[in-house]
């Protein structure tokens, strides 16, 4: 959109003229066109013609029957008297070429004027050579003629016939008559016998023709419609000039028709000659459908037909646009199945969630070996739950894609109780056993479990008898029986050993060993060596809490010094070990 | 041989092809008498949107043309050439236009309705462009009213260029047609006077 002001606008006529120009050319073509195709055109003018020959008989009948009637009221009828009239009219009009259409009320005229069919006669033949000879018709002279005869010969004076007007005041009517007769004889029979004579003969012949056609037409509709009246007169003659016009054009095609097959290409011409057909006849429909009747309800049948197929066409092709379309997304929707399906293998491999949940219980497991307060203890296993829970939702997925059902009952129990637990955790309720149940699962079972829990409150219950002299046994703990509790760990196969109060350096150091303690010595090369059985071990407090060592170090001749700072240095390495315990260094 | 110039177009041609110095004249008068409204009709464009809702966003909400008046004053301008043959056969010589979207609707908004377009709503069905589908009933009276008076001109009423042609009072246009004139008359003259020959 955009607002212009035009400054300085002149009317460019170029245009024009050569819009007009292009259209004179295609008016030119147009009308050729029409020429070329004029046997289109034929129906319409066929019917047209029959139905003027019917016209045209009907009236010629009416002449006949008014010029009878009016021989018969002047008493002229008798004998046969209006056939010969009749006859002489059919005469005169083949030798004049003037039509009976105008001869018959002309003579009516002149009979009612003279009262004699002989005077009548001799009248309209001056009438015709007066008509000949001024270029009147013939219906103004006859009509002058029967006034003159009457007594008023002014119309006669205005015809210009060439009488005087003493001629014409006279009254005499034989001597205009004479005068006339000399001044005009052989006018008609020149004319006729002159080209254009011919012409109107040749018109009286073919309006004759028309009106015998006309005649036979009526003739034959009236013996077909009985008795129905004048209706179904009509319509049969509608439907039998449109027959004569199917007679005529068929003819016409048929001549173009030969000429079509005559082309030389034979499977060309009967291509041709179908569409010509097809052409001809649905214009042929459509040309009578404006008359009305019987073609009309064709034509609109036909057309309904049409529009109803066209209908059919247009909603079959936007059907299988539909099912085309259909078909297309049931096709991608394949493809995208297919590369789900793809996916979903690929994913065991690939499964980014599974992956990171893996690596987070894994992290887990390393924060747990960190965790040094409760908390962290308890955010671990919160942590934990949560991805638990993470991965019995993906087990689930799987479960359900593969359409396992045990396998989705499976994976569903797990969820509902990872949840509980989860659930457990969100609320802080929580129980020291539900914290390590979820901790088990970052350790394998054979390193944490219950039992070894069990066993490790029970050594302690040992150590805290050990400390306090106490042989009483707690409950729940047995003291030396059974396979495998109270074995010697590092001999195995030494027999069973029960922690009893020591009485000796070797009891102190079995009883140390017992409680996962490393009794050591340091040797000659300074390495470090488990204590044997017994010696080397002294100085043990009353109490028996507190373990002195005394190291007797065996070595060489050397600096004392440095032979400290050895001994100091190995001390020290194994309280990094943790080997050395229940003493302070 | 006499050959026969018809219409604007042609003749525009051939004082351009003929006589170069004739169209370089013409051109720079026309320029000379068109400028000035164009510089003016340039003025009347606000700087800002006259109402905020018409201004232009961040994001985009439909299809109307959001105001922004660096855009309709660079659609302001005028043209020397020759314009297309109209439907009724009418050519220009040279014409003022603002040509774009948002500069059309504040040159013209409320010439064709006074009271905006006639209201029927988001609802309402049919695909009619003469209608106001705003959810405000009275959207187009109040875009009409926050708008300057339309000024009337010989060539229309308007805000823009049309009220730039009215303040003119046809000195522009006189200017024009003057020089169309002159330049027209030169080159009869000279293709009576010399034998022309194309310019290279």
């Amino acid at each position: 959109m955009a607002i212009d002001i035009n400054i300085g606008s002149k009317l460019d006529a170029k245009g024009f003229k050569k819009a007009e120009t292009a259209l004179d050319k295609l008016n030119a073509q147009g009308k050729n066109l029409a020429k070329t195709f004029g046997y289109a055109f034929g129906t319409a003018a066929i019917v047209r013609y029959a139905k003027n020959a019917a016209i045209a008989f009907a009236q010629d009948e009416k002449a006949a029957a008014s010029l009878s009637k009016t021989l018969e009221n002047l008493g002229l009828g008798f004998g046969g008297a209006s056939k010969d009239v009749n006859d002489y009219i059919s005469n005169l009009e083949k030798q004049t070429g003037v039509l009976d259409d105008e001869l018959r009320p002309a003579m009516d005229r002149l009979l009612r004027a003279t009262s004699s069919i002989t005077d009548s006669q001799k009248l309209l033949s001056l009438a015709l050579d007066i008509s000949a000879g001024t270029g009147k018709s013939l219906t103004q002279v006859s009509q002058s003629l029967q006034k003159a005869y009457l007594g008023q010969t002014q119309a006669l004076g205005r015809l210009g016939v060439g009488l005087s007007k003493a001629e014409l005041s006279s009254g005499d009517f034989e001597v205009i008559q004479a005068r006339l007769t000399e001044l005009f004889a052989g006018q008609a029979q020149t004319a006729a016998d002159g080209y254009a004579g011919s012409i109107a003969r040749l018109q009286v012949a073919t309006n004759n023709a028309a009106e015998s056609i006309g005649q036979d037409l009526f003739t034959a509709v009236g013996t077909l419609s009985g008795g129905d009246g004048l209706p179904k007169t009509i319509q049969l003659i509608e439907s039998l000039s449109s027959g004569i016009g199917d007679a005529i054009i068929g003819i016409s095609r048929l001549a173009r028709n030969i000429g079509i097959l005559a082309s030389g290409n034979p499977l060309e011409s009967i291509r041709d000659l179908r569409a010509a057909t097809a052409k001809d006849r649905a214009a042929d429909i459509k040309e009578r459908a404006q008359y009305g009747g019987v073609y009309a309800n064709i034509y609109k049948a036909q057309v309904a037909s049409n529009a109803q197929l066209k209908k059919s066409v247009t909603q079959s092709k936007a059907l299988t646009k539909e099912t085309q379309a259909q078909l297309k997304a049931k096709q991608l929707q394949a493809a995208i199945d297919k590369a789900n399906l793809a996916l979903g293998k690929a994913s065991d491999v690939f499964d980014m969630d599974k992956i990171q949940i893996a690596a987070a219980l894994t992290n887990q497991a390393e924060q747990l070996g960190k965790a040094t307060t409760g908390a962290q203890v308890l955010q671990i296993a919160n942590d934990t739950a949560r991805l638990k829970v993470k991965q019995d939702i993906l087990i689930l997925e799987d479960a359900i894609a593969s359409k396992d059902q045990a396998a989705i009952e499976a994976a569903t129990k797990k969820l509902n109780e990872d949840m509980k637990i989860l659930g457990a955790l969100s609320s802080q309720n929580v129980k020291l056993l539900d914290i390590k149940s979820i901790l088990d699962m970052l350790k394998p079972k054979d390193l944490i479990n219950l039992d070894n829990l069990n066993e490790a409150l029970r050594l302690l219950g040992l150590i805290n008898l050990a400390s306090t002299g106490s042989k009483t046994t707690p409950s729940g703990y047995s003291a030396g029986t059974g396979a495998a509790a109270n074995q010697y760990p590092n001999n195995v196969g030494n027999g069973l050993y029960g922690i009893q109060t020591p009485s000796s350096i070797a009891a102190t150091n079995l009883n140390t060993e017992l409680l996962g303690g490393v009794a050591s010595v340091i040797g000659d090369n300074l390495k470090e060596y488990l204590a044997p059985s017994g010696g080397m071990l002294s100085g043990i407090s009353p109490s028996g809490r507190e373990f002195n060592f005394t190291v007797n170090v065996q070595t060489g001749i050397g600096d004392p010094n440095a032979i400290a700072d050895a001994v100091n240095q190995v001390i020290q390495d194994a309280v990094d070990r943790g080997t050395l315990r229940g003493g302070s260094y | 041989m006499r050959i026969e110039v018809e219409g604007v177009k042609a003749t525009r041609k051939a004082i351009r092809s003929f006589a170069p110095d004739l169209n370089k004249q013409l051109n720079a008068e026309l320029r000379l008498a068109l400028a000035p409204i164009a510089k003016k009709a340039r003025g009347f464009v606000p700087a800002s949107s006259p109402m905020s809702g018409w201004a232009g966003r961040s994001f985009s909400e439909g299809k109307f043309p959001t105001y922004n008046a660096r855009t309709i004053a660079s659609g302001i301008g005028f043209s020397t050439k020759a314009g297309k043959t109209t439907r009724s056969g009418f050519t220009s010589n040279a014409k003022l236009f603002n040509k774009s979207v948002a500069g059309a609707i504040y040159e013209t908004a409320g010439r064709k309705n006074p009271n905006g377009q006639q209201w029927v709503g988001a609802k309402a069905g049919g695909a009619s462009k003469g209608v106001s589908r705003s959810v405000n009933p009275h959207a187009g009276e109040q875009f009409i009213n926050n708008l300057p008076p339309l000024v009337n001109s010989l060539k229309g009423r308007g805000r823009l260029i049309l009220r730039a042609w009215a303040q003119d009072q046809g000195k522009a246009y006189g200017a024009a047609i003057k020089a169309i004139d002159k330049a027209e008359r030169a080159f009869k003259d000279r293709a009576e006077r010399e034998t022309l020959r194309k310019a290279a």
